[in-house]
């Protein structure tokens, strides 16, 4: 009998301002990369983080992990488990670029960590269901 | 209509947007498959997945990553063969994708190997099915014309169930 998997629920970081600046930042790229994440992000999504080797790469820091886009532009994307419920759930915290094995911005992965925080301390106001941007 | 196929269905009106989405999934697809293959075969390990089709062992943790994308065909034919499995490439119409993103699942990248395919089972006499199906038709003539009429096009079988 086939096992249908069970779904992950993908949230966006919300800013202070109220502003989904992850939607922001989908915004800026292409859109064959958009296609590329979008592809990513459903797997995510409907299979989980253990299926596909690769879907998620680590950091230095132990909570972040980024998506990787390949493009004109190295586009990555850092996410998190959770952080309200870890077995059901990702945040998509920050959007950045990479350029010669360097990101850009440089922090970007402790900005990730930061938003990471904002959410875990108030996931109500900063953060909201994803939003898929075509 | 499930929403997942709404929202592809929506997208895919944009050439540029499909081939970049479908580039994704292909890859994904074959590196996800390749895994999900190896786990099947009594969770083989890469290594010996490696030494089955003369490559090295990190050679397959590379293409079982799903951001790899310099697939060649004669790479996929070695780990065919050493799965068990046949390479199949061909064209398709857009309208599979759709069928095929929605069904993404382990169970769906799983293939049988030669030795265990329903269509080559062993029957508990010895004989694979279609043997079996070759020999009733020359031994059993009522068993014979049930199947001739179901292979004959419907009018001819139309006018000797009429006869």
């Amino acid at each position: 009998m086939i096992e249908f998997p069970r779904r992950w629920v993908l949230f966006d970081y919300v800013d202070s301002r109220g502003v989904n600046v992850i939607k922001e930042w989908l915004l800026t790229l292409e859109k064959t990369e958009r296609a590329k994440l979008n592809r990513k992000l459903e797997m995510l999504e409907r299979n989980g983080p253990d299926l596909a080797t690769g879907l998620l790469a680590g950091t230095k820091l132990r909570h972040i992990d980024k998506i990787r886009v390949k493009g004109r532009v190295a586009s990555r994307l850092m996410v998190c488990r959770g952080p309200i419920n870890p077995q059901e759930e990702f945040t998509l915290l920050f959007g950045a670029k990479e350029r010669d094995r360097k990101l850009v911005p440089p922090d970007a992965e402790q900005r990730a960590e930061n938003h990471r925080i904002e959410v875990e301390n108030n996931p109500r106001e900063r953060r909201t269901l994803h939003e898929r941007v075509s | 209509m499930s929403e997942f196929r709404e929202n592809l269905k929506r997208e895919f009106q944009d050439e540029d947007y499909r081939y970049a989405y479908d580039e994704e999934f292909a890859n994904s697809r074959m590196a996800t498959q390749i895994k999900v293959i190896r786990q099947q075969r009594n969770n083989m390990t890469q290594a010996e997945l490696a030494k089955r089709a003369d490559m090295m062992q990190s050679r397959i943790s590379a293409l079982e990553d799903i951001n790899y994308s310099a697939w060649s065909i004669s790479t996929l034919r070695r780990i065919a063969r050493a799965l068990g499995v046949r390479l199949v490439f061909k064209f398709e119409s857009w309208g599979k994708l759709l069928k095929e993103a929605e069904a993404f699942s382990r169970e769906v990248l799983e293939v049988d190997p030669f030795e265990t395919d329903p269509a080559f089972a062993v029957t508990t006499a010895g004989e694979v099915p279609a043997q079996r199906l070759a020999k009733l038709s020359i031994d059993e003539p009522e068993t014979k014309s049930v199947h001739a009429l179901s292979t004959q096009r419907p009018a001819e079988a139309m006018g000797r169930i009429g006869q």
